[in-house]
């Protein structure tokens, strides 16, 4: 007998350990109406819980390795910090500005803040939110992404139709690259190569390569798009069209559009994970579930009023 | 006419340089109509008919003419009761899903940025209507705060919601024969 309960607990903890891999992420949604987010369990595709945040919350950074979620509410002007283990509010970082676009450095050590209005870049050391160090930019600075090296912070200047290039450790503006009209939103591919800007009045997508920093291609797509995600592969890369209420998909190989989904109305942030791409729709109050291997929707659950999840909303939460 | 149209295009080419706030508004009004659903979109769908159902518009003048793409569009000038006008674009007319999308261009209403779709379904019950009418949009006020009186969010979806509340109403009214 004695064997035994050792064999148990194996098998036990070969269960447990299972379970945790299989674990699905967490969307954590913005939901600029309700003042709230809506935390997604991606397993059920169920919300599971609401939290209160600031005024009218747009933008999310998820830090998987610091188990936070940061929020930016652009009418409280302030960051407010998700503890994602227990789905609470840690905090609130009050601004002098108004923060839009949220992104996280791979090493999630550095938290970038567009000022929307003050055409500025704050970098808080997310150890210490009290300082921030900033960076003057082009006009109503939005979409942001940043190398998965870390060494690069790309910001889309929606007023100014350029993209910047800022060394993301000393924050030295090393140029621009003209685009589109109005670039909103931003997606880097998961290999770093390719970077991708949303053109909202020019309906098109600017496919830039990181490295040299020129535009290779523009690719037309539907009405107002805003967003921009990228397969885990770098073949597709996914764009809301915000006026036709729709996501575009695109052939990163054949730069064009090969395919366009209807989804719920007025689709804004949008994120892949696991062959899935999960959509949130302003207009609707719902995030939609597109399966990336047939293009349709299969899925769609509710969130709270005027759900826009602008940013990397998608993360692993602990068990 | 033309050169009203044209003076006001011009107006407005300097104002979508700015930068507007980032959050955008939005009002969802929904009404029950007696009357078939045919009847109904028919009706909306009217591009330069609103004056036979919005009790704060006068006349409707529609244009064709080729948009900021070079693209054949349609237009209308909507001259309200008290003078004031609202120059719109229509931008879909889908008569499967009996919805209409459009576009404010120019106008009175403390807006920036507002886009709309009026949509008809059948039901609730038999030979019935539902009617809904949802605007997305930005306050007036498109630069950083302090924010002038009267051009704040509120005003912009006090207004909307006016124009709204008003039209539904009196659409019930001229299509169930009151």
């Amino acid at each position: 007998m004695k064997p035994f309960p050792l064999i148990f607990s194996t098998l036990l903890l070969a269960l447990v350990l299972a379970g945790e891999a299989s674990a699905a992420p967490f969307a954590y949604i913005t939901n600029q109406g309700s003042d709230n987010v809506s935390v997604i369990d991606l397993a059920s595709e169920k919300v599971i819980a609401t939290i209160t945040v600031g005024k009218a919350p747009v933008g999310v950074a998820a830090a998987p390795a610091l188990q936070r979620v940061y929020i930016s509410n652009v009418d409280s002007n302030s960051i407010s910090i998700i503890d994602m283990a227990h789905n609470v509010m840690l905090g609130e970082i009050a601004l002098d500005g108004t923060p839009v676009g949220l992104v996280l450095s791979p090493d999630e050590k550095t938290l970038f803040v567009a000022d929307w209005f003050q055409d500025r870049i704050m970098a808080f050391d997310t150890a210490d939110t009290q300082r921030h160090r900033d960076i003057a930019i082009g006009k109503a600075p939005a979409g942001m992404a940043v190398s998965p090296d870390g060494t690069r912070l790309f910001v889309a200047n929606r007023d100014s139709d350029d993209i910047a290039v800022i060394d993301a450790r000393n924050l030295k503006i090393l140029g621009r690259i003209a685009v589109g009209k109005h670039p909103f939103g931003l997606a880097i591919s998961p290999d770093g190569k390719r970077l991708y800007a949303v053109n909202v009045y020019a309906n098109s997508v600017s496919v830039i390569d990181a490295h040299a920093g020129v535009v290779s291609a523009t690719i037309p797509v539907g009405e107002h798009p805003y967003c921009a995600a990228v397969s885990t592969d770098g073949s597709r890369v996914y764009v809301t069209n915000t006026q036709g209420d729709s996501v575009a998909v695109i052939d990163a190989a054949a730069d064009r559009v090969v395919a366009t989904i209807a989804v719920a109305a007025f689709p804004e942030g949008i994120a892949y994970n696991a062959r899935k791409v999960y959509v949130a729709s302003w207009s609707d109050d719902t995030v939609s579930v597109i399966d990336t291997s047939t293009n349709q929707v299969v899925g769609s659950i509710p969130t709270g009023k005027r759900s826009r999840a602008f940013g990397q909303f998608i993360a692993e939460a602990p068990h | 006419m033309k050169k009203l149209i044209a003076l006001m295009a011009a107006l407005l080419l300097p104002l979508t340089a700015f930068a507007h706030g980032p959050a955008p508004q939005k009002v969802e009004k929904t009404i029950t109509i007696k009357a078939d659903p045919a009847k109904v979109w028919a009706l909306i769908k009217d591009f330069g008919g609103m004056q036979k159902w919005h009790p704060a518009v006068a006349s409707d003048a529609l244009e064709q003419k080729k948009d900021e793409n070079g693209q054949d569009a349609t237009f209308r000038l909507l001259t309200l009761k008290d003078g004031g006008t609202i120059y719109e674009k229509l931008r879909d007319v889908n008569d499967a899903d009996m919805k209409l999308k459009y576009e404010i261009v120019q106008g009175v209403l403390p807006v920036t940025s507002y886009i709309s779709t009026m949509q008809v379904k059948a039901g609730p019950a038999s030979g019935e209507s539902t009617v809904t009418w949802i605007g997305r949009f930005y306050r007036k006020y498109m630069l950083n705060p302090p924010i002038p009186p009267g051009e704040d969010d509120k005003s912009a979806i006090d207004a909307v919601t006016g124009v709204y509340d008003g039209g539904l109403a009196n659409m019930k009214k001229v299509l169930e024969g009151q």
